[in-house]
């Protein structure tokens, strides 16, 4: 599953820990999703699209053989 | 911290027990390196004894370090543990089966796996499994 995480947190201009402390999860585990390589629970992907303002389907979007 | 994001809450204790767990496995391994330094003259009830004292000592502290709370206990690290818990378990299965064969081969006579043992198996692959996929991680 690809994901725009790192580029809407440039937009927004927070930090991983910053949205490691609104969604509240540790910063590893925005790296992680940023990094592809945690894929996040439906709740954790709610929580980041609503703090980006946007939808989940906008952020997260799946791969050929996902 | 606890997550919201995460659902699986049952199986975590204490933060703070992590040192606790890191003191008694201090105090275990200093009191059998003292025992077998030192060459303490002992009856065997009271050889027993301490040995008992150790290996469970150890037991104790591994299984404080192992499922105390981290900082921000949230999804991932579940399943991070989850998975370190499943490839234990299997392995721990293989290392059954298997060993007799080892010992067949190797040593005579088959010995048992006892129960402290393979606790104490289960424990460190465990701990290394969970901290090796944290560093993967990180």
């Amino acid at each position: 599953m690809k994901n725009t995480l790192k580029v809407e947190r440039a937009k927004l201009n927070i930090t991983q820990q910053d949205l490691a402390d609104k969604v509240g999860v540790s910063r590893q585990t925005i790296n992680s999703i940023e990094s592809e390589k945690y894929v996040p629970s439906t709740l954790l992907a709610i929580k980041i699209s609503e703090i980006f303002k946007t939808t989940v389907n906008d952020i997260f979007t799946l791969e050929n053989g996902d | 911290m606890e997550s919201k994001t995460n659902n699986n809450k049952g199986t975590r204790i204490h933060k703070h027990l992590k040192k606790v767990g890191i003191g008694i496995i201090l105090i275990a391994l200093l009191t059998g390196l003292i025992i077998k330094l030192l060459h303490i003259e002992m009856m065997p009830t009271q050889k027993a004894f301490f040995k008992a004292f150790t290996m469970n000592g150890f037991i104790l502290g591994l299984l404080f370090v192992a499922f105390a709370k981290e900082k921000i206990e949230d999804e991932m690290i579940a399943q991070m543990r989850l998975k370190a818990m499943a490839q234990t378990f299997i392995t721990a299965v293989f290392y059954v089966i298997v060993k007799p064969f080892i010992d067949l081969v190797f040593r005579d006579p088959i010995q048992d796996v006892t129960g402290q043992f393979l606790v104490l198996f289960m424990l460190l692959g465990y701990l290394l499994n969970y901290h090796s996929q944290k560093f993967n991680n990180k």
